[in-house]
């Protein structure tokens, strides 16, 4: 019985994920062939190899995290903006299990990613996986809540963009704690866990309290 | 056997339901009502979908099958792939799925778009591959939300079959205001206007309800009308022009009495109260 409700779980992500056709590549694109092109290029166009791992380091910084929303955002779109969600939330209350395991699904390929610039290059960014594991929950979970408190998916997408954008760079004193996206890769034990696990635990009771209202019609 | 017990549900400003109370066992059932009259807020309530604040609903525990006003979605899937989701959704065995489906598909003649694209199916087999949806896994109870809107005569002549064809066992709820709609196929009529139940019988005891209150009076004596009284039509007779009045009080002498009965004046009185 128990067997049976994760396989469902496991069904019902797949056909979410199948039902964004053609755009369900992007993310694959992007993180499979145009991250690791870019530090081919990077390396091609003679740069050191450890300017290049810091390059690198920043590419892997901007572009993944964010496309952690995208699958979730995307793949239950319906549940959350669509014409069918009024049916779809009679059958089902919670698509809580279901987005973790696609988030899971994403967080798999960015292993891949890592795996790949190890066996290529012998750029080793495991040492930060808890970080990127942090900061692609934290864009998952913060646009997720998002689209369950408006009811859209447009909104999160471009509160994203526009964090990228603004907040990527942001070294200034002070600001620090705003930016997920630490540019450059921390230096001792303290700068690898702290304020990740505050961020990480926020994200998850925000997710969780979100998803409440996601409940209601 | 759905058993609804003093149901209220106030929205910021409006009350939606005001003590609504009704017990229905197997059958098909019309819910008859104006727009705004609480129609769809009682369907979900019943689903599950918004809470209430008072009051009972109880389903002895039977599947619930829905189909809503809005239905349109997974425009990427395939109607197959569209009715496996529902099917995994619903918790039906993944070994009687291909049975279901298909046997679904076939009661709302859609067997021939199970590989369309749901994006290429017009409003009328989207609304159809809702009903297959509703009906999916034998619910024993189903709840259809104005469910021939959107469909052309001959789909609504098919879908009044479908109910013949599936209604053994269940509970059918009928959510429209088309009163034609009903009258057809429904067992029973409820009547909700401003969230309340004030009309539960079947149709002809509905056509009762309007029995010798029509009358026909010539354009113009409509002050001569007193009492609740309701002016239904326009009609052009003998090259005169009447009014089609339902009244509870007669009519003076020169008015001229019409058999009245039908269903639909019986809903209008009973919404008029006269």
């Amino acid at each position: 019985m128990r067997f049976e409700k994760y396989l469902n779980s496991l069904i019902i992500s797949k056909m979410a994920l199948k039902s964004l056709g053609k755009l369900f590549f992007v993310p694959q694109i992007f993180m499979l062939i145009l991250a690791p092109i870019a530090t081919y290029l990077e390396l091609l166009s003679g740069s050191s190899y450890p300017l290049c791992y810091l390059a690198s380091y920043i590419i892997l910084q901007v572009l993944c995290p964010f496309f952690s929303l995208w699958w979730p955002l995307l793949g239950f779109r319906e549940h959350i903006e669509g014409g069918g969600r009024e049916t779809l939330l009679a059958y089902k209350k919670s698509i809580l299990r279901e987005l973790i395991e696609v988030f899971i699904f994403y967080f798999l390929h960015f292993i891949l990613l890592l795996l790949f610039y190890l066996l290529c290059w012998d750029f080793n960014y495991f040492p930060y996986l808890f970080i990127f594991l942090t900061q692609s929950f934290a864009f998952f979970s913060l646009s997720l809540s998002l689209a369950f408190l408006l009811k859209s998916i447009s909104v999160p997408f471009i509160v994203g963009i526009i964090y990228e954008i603004f907040f990527m760079g942001a070294k200034a004193p002070g600001l620090d704690f705003i930016n997920m996206l630490s540019s450059y890769p921390p230096e001792d034990a303290a700068g690898l866990f702290l304020p990740y696990v505050f961020i990480l635990s926020a994200c998850i009771i925000i997710l969780t309290l979100a998803h409440l209202r996601f409940r209601r019609l | 056997m759905l058993k609804i017990e003093n149901l209220h549900k106030t929205y910021k400003k409006s009350i939606a339901l005001d003590g609504f109370s009704c017990e229905l066992g197997r059958g098909i059932y019309g819910l008859l009502g104006p727009n705004g009259s609480g129609k769809t807020t009682m369907m979900r309530c019943i689903c599950g979908l918004i809470s209430y604040n008072s009051g009972s609903i109880e389903c002895g525990g039977d599947k619930i099958g829905y189909l809503p006003q809005q239905f349109g979605m997974m425009k990427a899937l395939t109607l197959y792939e569209m009715m496996e989701y529902f099917a995994t959704l619903k918790r039906i065995p993944k070994a009687e799925q291909d049975k279901e489906i298909k046997s679904c598909l076939e009661l709302v003649n859609l067997s021939d778009k199970a590989r369309s694209r749901v994006g290429s199916l017009s409003g009328g087999m989207v609304r159809r591959s809702g009903i297959a949806q509703a009906i999916l896994g034998d619910p024993k109870i189903i709840l259809f939300d104005e469910p021939t809107a959107g469909l052309d005569p001959e789909e609504r002549m098919r879908f009044k079959s479908l109910l013949k064809k599936i209604k053994d066992g269940k509970t059918i709820i009928i959510s429209t205001h088309i009163v034609s709609d009903v009258e057809a196929v429904c067992g029973s009529i409820i009547i909700i206007d401003r969230g309340k139940n004030i009309f539960t019988g079947s149709s002809r005891e509905m056509a009762e309800l309007a029995r010798g209150k029509a009358y026909l009076i010539e354009e113009g004596r409509e002050s001569s009308l007193s009492g609740n009284f309701y002016i239904k039509d326009r009609i052009s007779r003998d090259g005169k022009s009447y009014l089609y009045v339902l009244s509870d009080s007669p009519v003076h002498a020169a008015a001229r009495a019409e058999s009245g009965g039908g269903i639909e004046d019986g809903y209008l009185c009973a919404l008029k109260n006269i």
